[in-house]
C-alpha cells in the first residue's frame, strides 16, 4: 500500500515536472549591466563554471557585449578581441588568462567593497571537496565508523527497560478500564 | 571477588566525586524523573538536535581563527584553510554536515510533536519556542552558505536582498543601505556567529526550562494522567540523566557518522562571485522555496515561507481536539501530511528546473 501510494506521488511529481514547471531559460532583461569589466568577469564567470560547449557559448555572448558596451573603462579591448577568438576555437584557458590580463586596470581602481558588491579580483574555478582518499582519510574514516559503532552500542546499552508496546501492556494490566488507545484516561470527549 | 571490590571502590570514588560536585553546583538536580518513553528515539530528537548544535559551536570556533569575512579574501581564505591549515578540511567538513544533521534532526523533532500532539495545552508557547529556533536554524544556513562567498552564496544572498526589499521597512537589516559603508557579507558574518547561535542559546535554555516545568508530553499509544496533560503516575520512570545519558550515545553515533561524511564528501568552494549572475541551484534546504520561485517569481520565497511559518505558529492554536493519538486526529494528520507532500514535491521538482534570473528583473 505504501509502496504504491509512493509511486503514484513519484509519477505524479514527474508529470508535474514535466508540465507545471516552465522551461529553462536565461533571461536577459533590463537588469544587465553596461560597465564592460563588470560583462568581461561575466564571462570569466561562465567559463569557471562550466567549460563545456554551453558555458563557452554563454561566455562569447558576454564578451560580445562586452565588446558592443559603451564603456570601456578600465577594459583593453584588444585583448577582449583576442579572447573572443580563442573561445571561437574552444581555447579556454587561453581566453580566460586573455579575460583576466584585459580588465587589470580596471579591477585596480575599484575601491574596497562595501554593501553588496562582491570584492571579486580573480575568478578562480570551483575547488572540489575531495580528489582522492589519502592514508590520513582512510585512519579517519576507520576512526568515525569506530565512534559511531560505540555510539550505536551505548544508546543500545542504555536503551529503555521497556518498549512503548511493554508499557501499554503493564499500564492497561493495572487499569483494565483504561483502552490504551492513546485515549487519555480524562479524554473529555469520553467523559461528555 | 576481587574485580567486585576494584568496581564497588571505583563507583563509591565516582559517586563520592558527584557528591562533592553536586555540593558546589546542585547537579542532582538534573536527577528528576521523567516518564520511560521519553529515552526512545523519537523522543530524544531535540535532545540530538541540540547534540549536533554543540558541534557546530566547536567547530565553528575553529573555523573563525582561519576565516576573514571581508569580500575580497573571504573565498580564498576559506581555500586556504582547507588546503593549507592541517585538519581544517576535516573540521569545515565537519561543520558543514553537522548544519545538514542539525535542520534534518530539528525538521523531524518538529514533525514527532505535531504527529503526536505534543504541542497540546499546555505546551503550545514551548512550540513556538521550538518554531522560532527552527526559523533560527534556517537563518543559520543561509548565513553559512553566503559566507562561504562562491556564487551560490552570492545568488542566495542577491535572493535574501531583494525579498528584502519586497518586505519594506521590514526587512530593512537585510538591505545594503541599512549600513552601505559596511560590506554585507561582514554583517551576515556577524549574525552566524554572534546573533544567530545566541539566540539559539538563549531559546534553547528557555526550550529545556519549560520541558521540565511542563514534564515531558505523554505518548500517543498511552494513557495519560486524569488532566490527560501528563504521563500516568504508574507509568514507569528514570532520571532525566538517564535521558542525557542515551542523547550523549545518539550523539557519539552521530559524529561518527558526520566524521564518515565528512571524510567522504567535504563540501566544495565555488568559484568567487561575480555579480550579474545567475547559474547555480541553491542548496537542497531551500529548493521547495525555489520552485515557487520559478512559478511565482521571487514573491513565491515570501509567500511560501511566510505562509509555513504562519501556519506553524497557528497550529496549537487552531487545533483545540484534546486527543494525542493520529486516529482521532484525522484533520490535523490530513493536513499535516498535505503540507510535507507539498514541501518533499517542491523540493523534488527543483531537481527538473535550471536556474532562472530573477534578481533585478
Amino acid at each position: 500500500m505504501v509502496r504504491r501510494l509512493v509511486a503514484a506521488w513519484l509519477l505524479a511529481v514527474g508529470l508535474l515536472g514535466s508540465v507545471v514547471v516552465p522551461p529553462a531559460a536565461f533571461a536577459h532583461g533590463d537588469g544587465e549591466t553596461q560597465e564592460g569589466y563588470l560583462l568581461v568577469q561575466q564571462a570569466l564567470g561562465h567559463l569557471a563554471h562550466d567549460t563545456s560547449s554551453e558555458g563557452i557559448d554563454l561566455a562569447m555572448e558576454k564578451v560580445d557585449d562586452a565588446l558592443s558596451t559603451e564603456d570601456h573603462e578600465g577594459v583593453d579591448i584588444a585583448e577582449v578581441k583576442d579572447a573572443m577568438r580563442a573561445l571561437e576555437t574552444d581555447q579556454v584557458q587561453r581566453a580566460t588568462a586573455l579575460l583576466e590580463g584585459s580588465i587589470e586596470e580596471a579591477l585596480a581602481e575599484q575601491p574596497t567593497a562595501t554593501g553588496y558588491e562582491t570584492g571579486t579580483t580573480l575568478v578562480l574555478p570551483a575547488m572540489p571537496g575531495r580528489t582522492g582518499l589519502s592514508d590520513q582519510d582512510l585512519a579517519l574514516l576507520v576512526s568515525s565508523l569506530a565512534i559511531a559503532g560505540l555510539g550505536v552500542f551505548l544508546a543500545y546499552r542504555f536503551r529503555p527497560r521497556d518498549s512503548v508496546r511493554d508499557l501499554r501492556g503493564q499500564l492497561k494490566a493495572e487499569r483494565p478500564s483504561a483502552d490504551g488507545d492513546s485515549t487519555p484516561t480524562s479524554d473529555p470527549e469520553r467523559h461528555a | 571477588m576481587v574485580t567486585t571490590r576494584a568496581s564497588a571502590h571505583s563507583e563509591g570514588r565516582l559517586r563520592k566525586a558527584v557528591d562533592v560536585i553536586d555540593e558546589r553546583l546542585g547537579i542532582r538536580a538534573l536527577e528528576y524523573p521523567v516518564p520511560e518513553h521519553a529515552n526512545n528515539l523519537a523522543w530524544s530528537l531535540g535532545g540530538i538536535t541540540a547534540f549536533a548544535f554543540g558541534l557546530l559551536i566547536v567547530t565553528g570556533i575553529l573555523l573563525v581563527q582561519f576565516y576573514s569575512p571581508v569580500p575580497e579574501a573571504a573565498n580564498h581564505s576559506v581555500r586556504d584553510m582547507v588546503t593549507d591549515v592541517w585538519g581544517m578540511r576535516l573540521v569545515r567538513a565537519l561543520h558543514f554536515w553537522a548544519a545538514q544533521a542539525m535542520y534534518v534532526t530539528a525538521a523531524l523533532h518538529l514533525l514527532r510533536v505535531y504527529f503526536t500532539g505534543s504541542y497540546k495545552r499546555p505546551r503550545e508557547g514551548n512550540w513556538l519556542v521550538g518554531v522560532a529556533m527552527f526559523a533560527l536554524v534556517i537563518l543559520g544556513l543561509f548565513t553559512g552558505t553566503v559566507l562561504k562567498w562562491d556564487q551560490e552564496g552570492f545568488e542566495a544572498l542577491g535572493h535574501n536582498v531583494e525579498v528584502a526589499d519586497l518586505l519594506g521597512g521590514v526587512g530593512i537589516w537585510f538591505s545594503p543601505d541599512f549600513a552601505s559603508r559596511v560590506p554585507i557579507l561582514v554583517r551576515l558574518y556577524g549574525a552566524h556567529v554572534v546573533i544567530i547561535p545566541g539566540l539559539i542559546l538563549v531559546l534553547l535554555t528557555l526550550h529545556g526550562l519549560l520541558v521540565k516545568r511542563h514534564r515531558i508530553s505523554p505518548h500517543p499509544d498511552l494513557p495519560t494522567d486524569t488532566t490527560g496533560d501528563q504521563a500516568p503516575t504508574d507509568e514507569p520512570t528514570e532520571p532525566f540523566t538517564h535521558h542525557l545519558r542515551r542523547i550523549g550515545a545518539f550523539g557519539l553515533a552521530l559524529t561518527g557518522l558526520l566524521g564518515v561524511l565528512a571524510v567522504l564528501a567535504p563540501p566544495a568552494v565555488g568559484p568567487p562571485p561575480v555579480a550579474g549572475l545567475e547559474i547555480t541551484k541553491p542548496p537542497w534546504n531551500f529548493w521547495w522555496m525555489f520552485t515557487l520561485e520559478d512559478w511565482m517569481g521571487l514573491s513565491g520565497i515570501l509567500y511560501g515561507g511566510g505562509a509555513l511559518f504562519l501556519l506553524l505558529a497557528l497550529v496549537p492554536f487552531v487545533d483545540r481536539n484534546r486527543n494525542r493519538s493520529w486516529r482521532r486526529r484525522r484533520v490535523a494528520m490530513t493536513l499535516g501530511l498535505l503540507v510535507v507532500l507539498a514541501l518533499a514535491t517542491l523540493t523534488v521538482l527543483m531537481l527538473f528546473t535550471t536556474p532562472e534570473t530573477h534578481l533585478g528583473m
